[in-house]
């Protein structure tokens, strides 16, 4: 059960991270009305606003690197929390910028997950 | 609804941390049998394994001194996330070890929680 949670939280940041640095606005299919983003410090509530926020960011391309992916059953039947590290790369910047992530991911039907919690983080030296 | 989060969201991780540096032993009292512990990617299950592995840290004393905590309600009815970033001074260490830890708090009776998920990672370079 527990490497089958690990599977699931790995499929799922890598989808995330793809959608992210590929088609960011195709990131609101892992969204619902009633999820929520807390974006270095600043809270937003629901799928279309979450939206907006990765899509107002300013820069056109960027790639995450994933260093750590740590996946847990939450207490939500068939919930999973997963907290990641990497680093972001933005064109035109030398320097990486590392951050952390995490995500409460909550099931629905065919397999597939939602983020209903999400929060993110710069990590400064 | 929020600011309740907030509020006690962070009594709950100040007291926390205040335990971890003053008395970890009492660190059992904010985990169950069902609570999980990724502590540097390894996997740690139930209260008295969690202790275990706290108390057993080569170091007596240490400090945490938090720089971010951001919270919001989880699925689970109550339910609070933490993610929290900061750094933890070792004695006799120069250099501050950076950190970045999430909880998921789980209400009990009479107001209080306890910890059900914990995933804790050192911030490197």
């Amino acid at each position: 059960m527990e490497e089958q949670i690990d599977l699931v939280g790995k499929a799922f940041t890598d989808h995330y991270y793809h959608l992210f640095d590929n088609d960011r606005p195709a990131l609101s299919s892992l969204y619902r009305p009633s999820s929520m983003l807390t974006f270095e410090g600043q809270k937003i509530l629901g799928v279309e606003d979450i939206t907006a926020k990765l899509t107002s960011l300013p820069f056109d391309q960027c790639q995450h690197v994933i260093s750590t992916t740590d996946s847990q059953p939450s207490t939500f039947a068939g919930g999973i929390v997963v907290f990641v590290s990497g680093s972001l790369q933005l064109p035109g910047e030398e320097h990486h910028l590392r951050f952390s992530q995490m995500f409460h991911l909550v099931p629905i039907v065919e397999g597939n997950f939602f983020v209903q919690n999400d929060i993110f983080r710069l990590n400064y030296g």
